[in-house]
């Protein structure tokens, strides 16, 4: 019955209430879009980080992250000699040897990471491959091509099946020093790997490092990059006690931070839209009472009860609420998922950004996450409820006489 | 003006939706100034910060440095240094060369960006150096003094007072070492930094690659951020012409925190342009409210011989004054907000962590907002313009009653 008449009322001024309505579909649906794509920033920042670099897990020695001790190295069959064989939630496991050094050629040289990899199992574990501006991974996995970033090869002036010199100091304590053919050139965007990073050969890095059959990481990708910490958990109590697996969130606290602000930045923009919205529904919610203030009167004075004015009140904004809620879910659902399917490039605007351990890249591009989709909608509903108060309380409190008299 | 008159007294005949309606937009007008001002102020810090631990608000190049940081191209600074610093807002001019380089203590090597500087200007400048212990910077420029960032000195595993070895390449082509000694640590809270900065004096680090007198940048830190393009100019004349010397704004120098921030501002008007659109279909709302209940008059008014035009220049009227009130008291709000934002501003510290990184400088956890008068009139004239925008279909919906339909109405 009330719900009945709410309805009605709602309806009997069409065109502000269809206003009022579109102002919340345009701050729930616009805002929905706003935080699918800051997520999509972020995503593509945690992306460069792990499946460029990092992997989603990586098993080292428990301090290696801390030092990247040289020392600290492993067996290179750990993996498959600890973890349980039937794993099948890990789609990529890279043994990987790291070394530092310098690299150069002819007048010019730079400081590089060279990691040693096998080719095949590094490409299940990043996706440098599908980053490729020349050439690809040395196919000789027992050979010394490399490939290397593209700033790194513009410093260097070089180019694919160009030799280099690479210099670093070797277990023994020697001077190791030897030659890389470049066979591939990647360009991420990210500026560290982009000039700093060189992958080689596992055994040409157990070489020149003076370290054979040794490794100092596993790096593993996950179908699910979010389980990363309960696989962690998992695994490793099969491992022995130096030893251990730590997730990406680990790896990159200063990533983890930059999320964590983000949450709390979004609770401030969410806040400050809805502060706006909230008072354009209380001005029509207002008028829309004070426009009704005689039949309230009459509505009283036959005998209804001051709370179920209230009600009735509180329910039409509900109701408003809810519609609003649903149309502006369902456009800010398909703007999502246009700017995920096809995204803005802003390559010619700006260039990639990099800090706290990624990279964003110059695109917008949306993602969907679920905490994107309930605060704007809790918020919405909230809001309405309060903006109904007010009007509703003031309702509520009329004099049936003086009500009838107004005009 | 008995036009205006009507309109002003039409304004107060429904004090309470006028003044709701007045509210909702001086209220969005005072967020959106008050934000804005608040990430202007946050943004200046950090590139304060950012140009102080960088390369300066202008910073003098080679040409095509900045794009290849190929070490071949270094140029004879000469009186270059004193020069720039004589003009006026210029508050220090540092002198650096930038040296890729191969760091090995006993234990481990890693690959260094080794920065030979002036250690007494930088000083003065660098946030990090300044939070040095006296006995803990580089004594001077020819010493073996290092100041290494505190993830490399514990990469390496040594500690300050120990001796490590740097090798870079000559400019002869054969590889140099310097024996150097660890003399302070710099902990800025970013991994990148902390895990590759070494500073020594420029005497010492000319010795590796064989180019003394030489730098790469000229980093100029000026007094006040403002005076950017006046000094750019000034500096750019001084500049011999001849050796293809360029000075370059922080923006294409540090791209990333220019970019870091750019990206940050859009995805903050974006909000705001959902404000302000929510505003305007607010007002849309109420002054259409406010033409449909005057119908009747509206019917009388025409019967009685007003053109359709004077009505429509009424509510066009109604709408501007309303604007401007709400123009002038959100701005006036939002001058208390920002004032307050200035003084007190924002503490974040309990929410986000104090090594928290924005575009490769540390946050600061403290907001502090800073004043942009002129952005500020700015938001308030759209404000004007987008409620005469919004009085645009009530307004010709009024214009185009006829008497007779419009005093039937009830």
């Amino acid at each position: 019955m009330l719900l009945t008449l709410a309805f009605r009322n709602l309806w009997r001024n069409r065109r502000r209430t269809l206003l009022t309505l579109s102002a919340m579909v345009v701050s729930a649906a616009l805002l929905i879009l706003a935080l699918g794509v800051f997520s999509g920033m972020f995503r593509d920042m945690l992306a460069s980080a792990t499946e460029q670099y990092y992997g989603h897990l990586v098993l080292a020695h428990a301090d290696y992250h801390e030092r990247r001790d040289l020392f600290a190295h492993l067996d290179e069959n750990i993996a498959s000699r600890y973890l349980p064989s039937d794993n099948t939630a890990i789609t990529g496991v890279s043994p990987r040897l790291r070394s530092f050094g310098l690299i150069s050629l002819a007048e010019t040289s730079q400081p590089v990471e060279v990691l040693g990899i096998i080719p095949a199992r590094e490409q299940q574990v990043t996706s440098l491959q599908t980053k490729l501006i020349a050439g690809g991974y040395p196919a000789d996995e027992a050979g010394n091509g490399a490939l290397i970033g593209q700033g790194l090869a513009r410093r260097l002036r070089v180019r694919t099946g160009d030799e280099m010199v690479f210099v670093t100091q070797a277990a023994d304590g020697s001077i190791g020093n030897d030659l890389l053919i470049v066979t591939g050139i990647f360009a991420t965007g990210d500026s560290r790997n982009d000039n700093n990073l060189v992958l080689a050969p596992l055994k040409w890095v157990q070489q020149i490092l003076v370290l054979p059959g040794r490794i100092h990481e596993v790096a593993m990708t996950l179908a699910d990059p979010m389980l990363a910490a309960p696989t962690a958990d998992r695994l490793n109590p099969h491992l022995p006690d130096n030893v251990a697996i730590l997730d990406w969130g680990d790896l990159l606290p200063e990533m983890r931070e930059v999320i964590a602000a983000y949450d709390v930045s979004r609770m401030i923009i969410v806040t400050i839209l809805y502060l706006a919205t909230g008072l354009g529904i209380l001005n029509t919610f207002f008028m829309s009472v004070m426009e009704r203030t005689r039949e309230f009167g009459i509505l009283m004075a036959q005998g209804m009860r001051p709370w179920t004015i209230r009600s009735l009140i509180l329910l039409e904004t509900c109701i408003l609420g809810c519609i609003a809620l649903a149309i502006g879910l369902t456009c800010g659902a398909a703007m999502t998922l246009y700017m995920q399917q096809v995204g803005v490039d802003l390559a010619e605007y700006i260039t990639p950004v990099t800090y706290a351990g990624g990279t964003i890249l110059p695109r917008l591009h949306a993602v969907f996450e679920a905490g994107n989709f309930f605060v704007p909608a809790g918020m919405l509903l909230l809001v309405s409820l309060l903006a109904g108060f007010l009007p509703a309380n003031r309702a509520a409190r009329l004099d049936p006489v003086q009500a009838v008299r107004e005009v | 003006m008995d036009l205006f008159k009507l309109a002003w007294k039409n304004i107060w005949r429904n004090r309470r939706r006028t003044i709701i309606t007045l509210t909702a937009i001086a209220f969005s007008i005072m967020l959106v100034q008050a934000v804005h001002n608040l990430s202007y102020g946050v943004y200046a810090g950090m590139v304060d910060s950012g140009v102080r631990a960088g390369s300066g608000h202008i910073a003098v190049y080679r040409n095509n440095y900045l794009e290849s940081r190929d070490e071949i191209l270094h140029f004879r600074d000469g009186s270059l240094v004193d020069d720039i610093a004589m003009i006026d807002g210029v508050e220090q001019v540092l002198p650096r060369l930038y040296i890729p380089a191969l760091a090995q203590s006993s234990r481990e090597s890693r690959g260094v960006l080794l920065i030979g500087v002036d250690p007494a200007r930088e000083r003065q400048i660098n946030p990090f150096l300044k939070a040095l212990p006296a006995d803990g910077m580089i004594r001077s420029a020819d010493s073996r003094d290092a100041v290494v960032g505190s993830r490399l000195l514990n990469e390496l595993q040594i500690r300050p007072g120990q001796k490590f070895v740097v090798t870079a390449q000559h400019e002869d082509g054969t590889l140099h070492s310097e024996l150097l000694r660890v003399r302070g640590v710099v902990s800025s809270g970013m991994k990148d930094i902390d895990s590759s900065l070494i500073l020594v004096g420029r005497g010492r680090a000319a010795l590796l690659t064989g180019n003394s007198g030489s730098v790469h940048e000229l980093a100029v830190i000026l007094s006040d951020a403002r005076l950017e393009k006046t000094v750019h100019r000034q500096i750019a004349a001084k500049l011999p012409a001849d050796q293809d010397i360029l000075a370059v704004s922080w923006e294409k120098a540090m791209p990333n925190l220019a970019n870091a921030i750019k990206l940050d501002y859009a995805s903050q008007k974006f909000i705001f342009i959902i404000i302000l659109l929510i505003v305007t279909i607010g007002v849309i709302n109420t002054l259409l409210m406010s033409v449909m209940e005057r119908m009747r008059e509206f019917g009388v008014i025409l019967a009685i011989g007003s053109k359709p035009m004077t009505l429509r220049t009424l509510i066009m009227l109604e709408a501007v004054i309303m604007g401007l009130l709400a123009a002038a008291i959100g701005t006036i709000l939002g001058s208390l907000a920002t004032w307050y934002l200035v003084a007190v501003g924002i503490d974040l510290a309990e929410l986000v962590p104090d090594t928290l990184e924005f575009g490769g400088v540390v946050f600061d956890p403290v907001m502090r907002a800073s004043w942009d008068p002129a952005w500020m009139i700015r938001i308030a004239v759209y404000v004007v313009c987008l409620t005469l925008a919004a009085a645009a279909y009530p307004a010709i919906k009024a214009g185009r009653i006829t008497p007779v339909e419009g005093m039937r109405h009830h």
